[in-house]
């Protein structure tokens, strides 16, 4: 199950998630990964290889930006980090996607 | 760092922890890496995909770039129609001069494996080069294993020809049977010449005729094949029909539409006996087709040790000049020398124009900077980097250069056709064919232009957009902002102006330069019809000819629409001197260093200043009593007068001219317009009928008619047939046209010049004016405030024009030096106007300056309408 909802997860939808989850702090690739699978209660299981393309494309657009950092355990990761662009990108992802699930919940519940 | 290593790093970082998270959860060390290392799926996948973001990044930031690109072009439609139009014209012009330089100087004959052609003469220091007598042609041929064919041709030779019952006169050429093998042609219709075609003298009376003419006199029947014509009164027969298109092989010289073989030169060409073993006659000209093993360097060294022989069978007077093997390109070497400094001067005044376009373009580009000043700031805040503004603003001015290139090439195309025109008559009434058209090569050179116009142009805008402070340009959004910008584009109107003022100036000094031309102060050029009668070519002998010739006069004169006929003998300009010969009597013993003055000469009949409205000064015109057996009389011009009797009466002297003596029984004005720095040439007149120097057998007649001498020939034409139908009537055109032709180099560059100049004056009138209503629209609120507490509309509107007065003067200033320094490198073209010539200079001046504060007033009319309310309120 855990392939399928990666497979199908769109990639705007992707990308929305890492803006999202970069909206919190700066993170590396693999902080993303796992607060994405802990955030959607595990429901979500980004598939790991797929994040990087991802980040590099969200980073050309100019949405994210990257320098290099020493995590808690004294290594070296790529950090990555919201800039302005990608601050109003993904407010104006979210008011999108918001619209259209409540839409989508409203037809799945329609009363017969 | 470069990202393929740092996205090994980004993965091995990912993998470990996925591995370290495994071993916590209770794994096995190999098991948690495994399981991490499954987890992440296909590695090289996933570097591929993301090498993939990068490497076609570049595309994608293209196309978002012109994407925004046509969006901002299509908001300002105005802004974007005006760039356009001025590179258009920018490229226009420069592809037009290119396509004229390529034409004279680099593109190859049309013909099969052209690159493989040579031309082969005897290159002259000075006036034309050399050609060769028939047996140094055959010489070549036999000997010089760098060619694989080698062909001599007389590409000049004005045939008569009569064919199905209508005789005319065709541009013909004398070939040698290699000719069309040599440029590869092939017939359309029965076949070319054999060699054994072209073996005996006066044998074989074969010719290849051209499209245009099987067209119009055959109308097109396969049947001409094995049919007869009649040249120069002798009949040949056709055996060829030459393709559409195939012109001979200096069609700039002349369009060939029929061919002889080399052995029939008697008939084609009548300067000399070709055939005969005088050395002097020479005039084969050569071209070569390398052997497949040969390279010029090769055939170069090989012929020059033939160049002795060659000599030995060519005109002796040509000995001291190298034998050279040339690429045949453009047109040949003496042309291309005539053409040089005209290709120059248009080429410095393409670049001056194309400057101009550069800085106005600049000026456009960085007024719209300057105006979105605040988006800049606000995009250099939000966090886009300085490097990718200004190649978002690059993409802009290569997407409008893509545009208008293009455009321009497209009107080049038109430009370069009626250049060619332009070119297509010369001074005898010849059409000429000239290759100005655009090609591969000219498009080429047009494309990299307009790139090129985009990036200078884009220069001064992209400095300045690098040097916006976001700050500083969010909160200047109104008025009282950096105008940094504004000194900038004040300098590029000066400059502007500057140059715009020398094209003004040249453009001046040009068509004042023809003005004087078509004036000719000394003769009226108008009403006058020029034709020449050949009975030469049909083998008159001089009694016989001189008998029609008077007949001839005659019955022109009777004509109603003639008023006068005046007889020359000579080619060419009807004035020009048909011989020269030295002054005096010999002043050396052995004949080898004369030193006396030579000057020229020509024969003409009575009447004959009469027709051209030429005023005889002192003295009688030549008459009818001046006869062979009658003392010979001479007229002189005032120039030769001054030479040799300084202060005193030339007539009844006694002129020594070439040995024989001449009472000199007239005096007339200087006519040739020299160029600036030449004295006008001393010249003498003879009387034609007195047959001085030969006998006179071809005459060149000058026909003063009423109304329209073009609507006149046919009638002219026709008086003449009806005295002798037989005698070729050639070199029919309007002595206007004839001037016109002589010197179209100055027409040429007069028109090119008068163009650019005023297209660059309109230019740089934009420009002007874009900076003064860039400067209103900056000043709208202080301008409401001093139109609130009163001050006058006029105070203000004056204010504006004021600040624009130092970009103007400077601008202007600048230009008239510029214009004095460079006036003089047109010297070769001015006739009777110096080049610092003041009402030219003046002229130009109260004309820019006139441009200048129109462009400067109107837009700073507006301030005066400015509403104070309205402005307060603005911001």
């Amino acid at each position: 199950l855990a392939k399928r909802t990666k497979d199908d997860l769109l990639q705007g939808t992707l990308d929305m998630l890492v803006l999202r989850a970069l909206q919190i702090e700066p993170m590396h690739g693999w902080g993303i990964t796992e607060r994405l699978e802990y955030g959607s209660g595990r429901a979500l299981q980004v598939g790991q290889g797929s994040l990087y393309p991802a980040l590099y494309r969200l980073e050309r657009q100019g949405l994210i930006k990257s320098e290099w950092g020493i995590t808690e355990n004294n290594r070296q990761a790529r950090y990555y980090e919201l800039t302005a662009a990608g601050r109003r990108h993904l407010a104006r992802e979210q008011r999108t996607w918001r619209r259209m699930s409540r839409a989508v919940n409203l037809i799945l519940e329609m009363s017969r | 760092v470069t990202d393929d290593d740092r996205l090994e790093a980004e993965i091995e970082f990912h993998v470990d922890m996925q591995t370290e998270k495994n071993i916590r959860q209770g794994m096995s060390v190999p098991e948690a890496r495994r399981d991490a290392l499954v987890r992440f799926g296909g590695r090289t996948r996933w570097k591929e995909s993301v090498r993939d973001e990068y490497r076609f990044a570049w595309i994608a930031d293209a196309v978002r770039d012109l994407r925004l690109a046509a969006r901002r072009l299509r908001r300002t439609p105005g802004f974007a129609a005006i760039a356009i139009l001025t590179i258009v014209l920018g490229i226009a012009a420069s592809a037009t001069v290119f396509s004229f330089v390529d034409g004279v100087f680099m593109r190859r004959l049309d013909a099969a494996h052209a690159d493989r052609l040579v031309r082969i003469f005897v290159a002259r220091t000075k006036g034309e080069d050399g050609a060769f007598g028939m047996g140094a042609y055959r010489l070549l041929r036999d000997r010089a294993k760098s060619f694989d064919t080698v062909a001599a041709h007389y590409s000049t030779a004005p045939l008569y020809v009569a064919a199905n019952g209508e005789s005319s006169e065709v541009a013909g050429a004398v070939v040698s049977a290699s000719y069309f093998a040599a440029l590869g042609a092939t017939p359309l219709l029965g076949r070319v010449f054999r060699a054994d075609e072209d073996a005996i003298p006066d044998r074989d009376a074969v010719a290849v005729i051209g499209y245009g003419f099987w067209r119009s006199r055959f109308g097109g029947a396969a049947a001409v094949i094995g049919g007869t014509l009649t040249i120069n009164g002798r009949p040949f027969q056709i055996v060829g029909v030459m393709p559409e298109g195939f012109l001979g092989v200096v069609p700039s010289q002349s369009v060939n539409e029929i061919w002889i073989p080399t052995a029939m030169f008697r008939v084609g060409y009548r300067w000399c006996d070709a055939l005969s073993s005088d050395p002097g006659c020479t005039m084969a000209q050569i071209f070569a087709r390398l052997a497949p093993s040969a390279d010029i360097a090769q055939a170069q060294s090989e012929v020059a040790t033939l160049a002795a022989d060659l000599h030995a069978l060519s005109d002796p007077d040509q000995r001291q000049f190298p034998v050279v093997v040339e690429a045949a390109r453009g047109l040949d070497r003496t042309q291309q020398r005539g053409y040089a400094a005209l290709a120059r001067l248009l080429g410095a005044s393409a670049l001056v124009f194309l400057l101009i376009t550069c800085a106005n373009l600049g000026g456009l580009l960085l007024a719209r900077e300057i105006a979105s000043q605040r988006d800049i700031a606000l995009r250099l805040s939000l966090g886009a980097g300085r490097g990718r503004i200004v190649r978002q603003l690059m993409t802009e001015q290569l997407l409008l250069a893509a545009i208008g290139g293009p455009l321009g090439i497209v009107l080049s195309v038109g430009t370069t056709g009626a250049l060619s025109n332009f070119f297509a008559l010369d001074s005898e009434g010849y059409v000429h064919v000239y290759d100005f058209g655009v090609n591969a090569r000219s498009v080429a050179v047009a494309l990299l232009l307009s790139a090129g116009t985009a990036i200078v142009s884009g220069l001064a805008p992209a400095w300045w957009t690098s040097r916006v402070d976001p700050a500083d340009g969010l909160k200047s959004a109104g008025d009282g902002g950096r105008t940094g910008g504004s000194g900038v584009r004040a300098l590029l109107v000066s400059l502007q102006l500057a140059l715009s003022l020398v094209l003004l100036v040249a453009a001046g000094l040009l068509t004042r330069s023809f003005d004087r031309v078509m004036a000719q102060r000394i003769l009226d050029p108008s009403h006058v019809a020029l034709l020449r009668l050949r009975p030469r070519l049909v083998g008159y002998a001089p009694d016989r000819a001189q008998t029609f010739l008077r007949n001839a006069s005659a019955a022109l004169a009777e004509l109603p629409e003639v008023q006068s006929v005046a007889i020359a003998r000579g080619v060419g300009f009807i004035w020009r001197a048909n011989g020269s010969a030295p002054v005096g009597e010999r002043t050396d013993a052995d004949g080898k260093d004369d030193t006396r003055l030579r000057i020229e000469y020509g024969d003409v009949a009575p009447n004959f200043f009469a027709t051209l409205g030429v005023r005889i000064l002192r003295g009688r015109d030549f008459a009818e009593t001046d006869r062979p057996n009658t003392p010979k009389v001479a007229i002189v011009t005032e120039s030769l007068a001054a030479r040799l009797w300084p202060g005193q009466s030339p007539l009844d002297r006694m002129l020594v001219l070439g040995g024989k003596r001449f009472l000199v029984v007239g005096l007339v004005p200087d006519y040739r317009l020299p160029a600036v720095g030449e004295p006008p040439p001393p010249m003498a007149f003879v009387a034609f009928w007195q047959s001085s120097f030969e006998p006179q057998i071809d005459a060149r007649l000058a026909i003063r008619v009423k109304g329209d001498p073009r609507v006149a020939m046919p009638t002219l034409r026709r008086a003449i047939a009806r005295v002798d139908a037989a005698v070729p009537i050639t070199e029919t055109l309007a002595m206007d046209d004839q001037i016109g032709g002589s010197y179209r180099d100055v027409r040429l560059s007069g028109a090119m010049l008068r163009w650019s100049a005023l297209l660059a004056v309109f230019l740089s009138g934009i420009g002007l004016y874009g900076v003064v209503a860039f400067l209103v629209g900056r000043r709208t609120r202080e301008v409401g405030i001093r139109l609130a507490i009163g001050a006058p509309p006029g105070r203000v509107v004056a204010g504006f024009v004021r600040q624009t007065l130092t970009t103007i003067t400077a601008g202007l200033v600048v230009g008239l030096l510029a214009a004095a320094g460079g006036a003089r490198l047109l010297s070769t073209w001015l006739f009777g106007v110096q080049p610092l010539d003041g009402v030219t200079f003046l002229t130009a001046l109260a004309g820019m300056t006139l441009v200048a504060l129109i462009a400067a007033y109107l837009p700073a009319r507006r301030a005066a309408r400015v509403d104070p309310a309205v402005a307060l309120r603005a911001e």
